[in-house]
C-alpha cells in the first residue's frame, strides 16, 4: 500500500512527540533512511508541509504573514503582533514581516487561511470598479 | 460659464470619491496544490462554499474559478477560462460570492458568454443586478397550470403538439433533422407576442452560431433575444454553466412578471461536458461513464421553467431543450432522462426529412402532455379533427399499399390524408400567424381542398393566405382578437375560400375524387 505524505507526516509527529533532542535526532535519521528505502525521498517537501501544519495544529500555533510596501518600524511591528495575538485566545501566533512594493501602501495580513487585504492597490482597484459602474 | 461647468465636474468627482467607502473584508485564501485539464486542487480555503467563486492570482493577472468539490483539507475547483500560467503554489482567494451572472434589460439583443461577458464586440453589460447561476425552482404554491399558448408559427406543432407558456417541450432527433430550425423559427415568430427569448448554444460550432445570430438579426428577432454561447472550443466548465446562466437571465424577466422562452441547444453536449468535469474531479462514473447525478443535472435545470400564478407576478419560463440522438436511439441514457423530465417531446425523424416532409415531425411519436389547454379556442376546434384525420391516414396508408380496390370512404380518407401531409410541410424561417393557420386547417377539414391536386396544395395554400390577407383581413382579425371560430366567422371564412377558389384554374372536376 502506498503511504501518503500526510500519513508520513502524522507518523513522524507521533514518534517525535515527547522526546528529547538526542532521541529526535535518532528518529529523524531513521525516518530519512525509511524514505530512501521506500523511494519516497522526492515527497520530502510535501511531508514537511504537512508536518508543519499538523505540528502547528497540535500545539495551537498559527502562522501569520504581514505584507507592507515599506519595512515597518519596531513600534508598529509590536502593535501588529499584539493585534494578531488578540484575535483568538489560546493560539500562539508566529508573525513574519515581508515587504512587497507592488501593493503600493497599506498592509495585507494573512492569518491561518484568512486574509485581510487592506492594501492601497486593492482599494484603488475597488474605487475604479465602483466609479465605472 | 465654462468655469462653472469645470467646477461642477470637479465637485461631482470629489463627491463620488468621497462617497466611496473602501471596505476590506476578511477573506479566506489557499494555495494551488495541483492544476491540469481545467481543474485545480486548492489547499486551505477552510470556509469555502459550494459553487463559490475563487480568484486565482497568477503573475499575469487573475483567473476565476468555482469550487465544486469540498473535501476534508482541499477544494476541487473548475477554472472558467484558460489556465494561462497558473501553477502550483499560486494564491487563491475565496470571493464570498456564489457564481452569479449580470441580468437585466441590457442583456437583450446581446451575444454573451455564460459569465455575461460580451462576445459581440460591443460594450460590457452595464447592470447592477446579479442573479445566482444555481437557484431553487419555484415551489408548488407559486405555480399555476399552463393555459396560454406559445405560438411557434410552425403548422405541424401549433396544431398537433401545442406548446404552452411555462411548458417544457423537448425537441429530439438525429443530427441534421432540423431541430435547431424549429427552435429558431419559434424565436422568430415571437415578434409582437410579448415574449423575451434566450437561446443558449452549448458546444455548438461558432460558425453555426454566427449564422443563427445573423438570421435572427435579419428577421428583427434580436430586439427581444439574448444569445448565450459556450462554443465547442470553450472549456467544459463554461459549457456546464451555460444553461444555468441562461435560466438565471430568464428568471429576471420572470420576476418582473414577463414571459420568457429559453432554448437549450443542446443538452446532450451539456451532459457530455458535465461528464468531463465530473471525471476530472474524480467523482465516480456510472452508466455510460456519466456521474450519478446527471438526472439531477437536467431535472433541476428544467424544473426552473414554470408558470407562476398572478399572486406571484404571473410570469412564465417556457423551455425548449434539444437532445441529439445517435442513429435514432431514443432509449439511450440521456434521452430517456430528459424525456421523462419534460412535458412532452417533438420527435424529428430522418426518414421523413429525406422524403421531403419538412419539418420532419413524427406526429405519432410526438406528444404534448399539456394538451389542448394551450391552444386558442379556434385552433382547438380545427386541430382536434385534424389530429384524428392524421391518425386515420397513418393507419390506412400502410394498409393501402397492398391493393387499389378500396371503398370510397377509405379512398376519401387517403386523399384527405395526403393533402394534410402536404399542408404540414413548411419552409424554414417562414413562421405562420395563428389566424392564417386556422383558416388553412379549416379549409382542409371542411373539404375545400379535396378537389385541389396534391402537388398543387402548397401553391393553393400560399395563394389562399395571400387572398385572405388582402380581402378578408377582418375575418383574420376577428379570429386573432376573440380566439374563437364561431358560426358567423365560419360563414365569412367559407365565403372567402369559395371566392378564392373561383379564381383558380387547376381544380379537379368534382367527380374525379370519387
Amino acid at each position: 500500500m502506498k503511504v501518503t505524505p500526510k500519513q508520513y507526516a502524522q507518523a513522524l509527529l507521533d514518534v517525535v512527540a515527547g522526546k528529547g533532542e538526542v532521541e529526535v535526532l535518532e528518529v529523524v535519521k531513521d525516518f530519512a533512511k525509511l524514505l530512501k528505502k521506500n523511494n519516497q525521498a522526492a515527497q520530502l517537501e510535501k511531508i514537511l508541509y504537512y508536518f508543519t501544519r499538523l505540528h502547528d495544529k497540535q500545539t495551537g500555533i498559527v502562522q501569520s504573514k504581514v505584507i507592507t510596501a515599506k519595512a515597518l518600524d519596531e513600534e508598529l511591528m509590536a502593535e501588529v503582533t499584539n493585534y494578531l495575538n488578540g484575535i483568538e485566545k489560546g493560539e500562539k501566533v508566529e508573525v513574519s514581516f515581508n515587504v512587497n512594493k507592488k501593493i503600493l501602501g497599506g498592509l495585507v495580513v494573512k492569518y491561518g487561511d484568512r486574509i485581510l487585504d487592506n492594501s492601497l492597490k486593492t482599494r484603488l482597484n475597488q474605487l475604479k470598479t465602483s466609479l465605472l459602474k | 460659464m465654462a468655469n462653472n461647468t469645470k467646477d461642477f465636474v470637479v465637485e461631482q468627482l470629489k463627491k463620488q470619491i468621497d462617497n466611496f467607502k473602501s471596505e476590506s473584508e476578511e477573506k479566506t485564501f489557499g494555495q494551488v496544490i495541483q492544476v491540469g485539464d481545467g481543474i485545480a486542487r486548492v489547499s486551505g480555503l477552510s470556509s469555502a462554499m459550494m459553487s463559490e467563486m475563487l480568484e486565482f492570482k497568477t503573475t499575469s493577472g487573475s483567473i476565476f474559478g468555482v469550487a465544486l468539490n469540498l473535501d476534508e483539507d482541499s477544494v476541487g475547483a473548475v477554472l472558467l477560462g484558460e489556465i494561462g500560467d497558473l501553477k502550483e503554489g499560486d494564491e487563491v482567494v475565496a470571493l464570498k460570492r456564489i457564481l452569479e451572472v449580470p441580468v437585466g434589460e441590457n442583456v437583450t439583443g446581446r451575444v454573451l458568454n455564460p459569465l455575461g461577458q460580451p462576445l459581440d464586440g460591443k460594450e460590457e453589460v452595464k447592470t447592477k443586478t446579479f442573479y445566482p447561476v444555481e437557484k431553487i425552482a419555484p415551489g408548488v404554491i407559486t405555480r399555476e397550470s399552463v393555459s396560454q399558448p406559445v405560438q411557434t408559427g410552425i403548422k405541424a406543432i401549433d396544431a398537433m403538439i401545442p406548446v404552452g407558456r411555462g411548458q417544457r417541450e423537448l425537441i429530439i432527433g438525429d443530427r441534421q433533422t432540423g431541430k435547431t430550425a424549429i427552435a429558431i423559427d419559434t424565436i422568430i415568430n415571437q415578434k409582437g407576442q410579448n415574449m423575451k427569448c434566450i437561446y443558449v448554444a452549448i458546444g455548438q460550432k461558432e460558425s453555426k452560431v454566427a449564422g443563427l445570430v445573423a438570421k435572427l438579426e435579419e428577421s428583427g428577432a434580436m430586439e427581444y433575444t439574448t444569445v448565450i454561447v459556450a462554443g465547442a472550443s470553450d472549456p467544459a466548465p463554461l459549457l456546464y454553466f451555460a444553461p444555468y446562466a441562461g435560466t438565471a437571465m430568464a428568471e429576471y424577466f420572470l420576476d418582473k412578471g414577463e414571459d420568457v422562452l429559453v432554448v437549450y441547444d443542446d443538452l446532450s453536449k451539456h451532459a457530455v461536458a458535465y461528464r468531463e468535469v465530473s471525471l476530472l474531479l474524480r467523482r465516480p462514473p456510472g452508466r455510460e461513464a456519466y456521474p450519478g447525478d446527471v438526472f439531477y443535472l437536467h431535472s433541476r435545470l428544467l424544473e426552473r421553467s414554470c408558470k407562476l400564478n398572478p399572486d406571484f407576478g404571473g410570469g412564465s419560463i417556457t423551455s425548449l431543450p434539444i437532445i441529439e440522438t445517435q442513429a435514432g436511439d431514443v432509449a439511450a441514457y440521456i434521452p430517456t432522462n430528459v424525456i421523462s423530465i419534460t412535458d412532452g417531446q417533438i420527435y424529428l425523424e430522418p426518414d421523413l426529412f429525406y422524403q421531403g416532409q419538412r419539418p420532419a415531425v413524427n406526429a405519432g411519436l410526438s406528444v404534448s402532455r399539456v394538451g389542448s389547454s394551450a391552444q386558442i379556442k379556434a385552433m382547438k376546434k380545427v386541430a382536434g379533427k385534424m389530429r384524428l384525420e392524421a391518425a386515420q391516414y397513418r393507419e390506412l396508408a400502410a394498409f393501402a399499399q397492398f391493393g387499389s380496390d378500396l371503398d370510397e370512404d377509405t379512398r376519401g380518407k387517403l386523399e384527405r390524408g395526403k393533402r394534410l401531409m402536404e399542408i404540414l410541410k413548411q419552409d424554414q424561417y417562414n413562421p405562420m400567424d395563428v389566424a392564417e393557420q386556422v383558416s388553412v386547417y379549416f379549409s382542409l377539414i371542411k373539404g375545400y381542398m379535396d378537389n385541389v391536386p396534391v402537388d398543387k396544395i402548397s401553391e393553393f395554400e400560399a395563394g389562399l393566405r395571400e387572398y385572405l390577407v388582402d380581402t378578408a383581413d377582418k375575418v383574420l382579425d376577428k379570429i386573432r382578437k376573440t380566439g374563437q371560430l364561431g358560426e358567423e366567422i365560419e360563414k365569412e371564412l367559407e365565403k372567402a375560400i369559395n371566392d378564392y377558389k373561383d379564381t383558380l384554374d387547376y381544380l379537379q372536376a368534382e367527380k374525379s375524387v370519387e
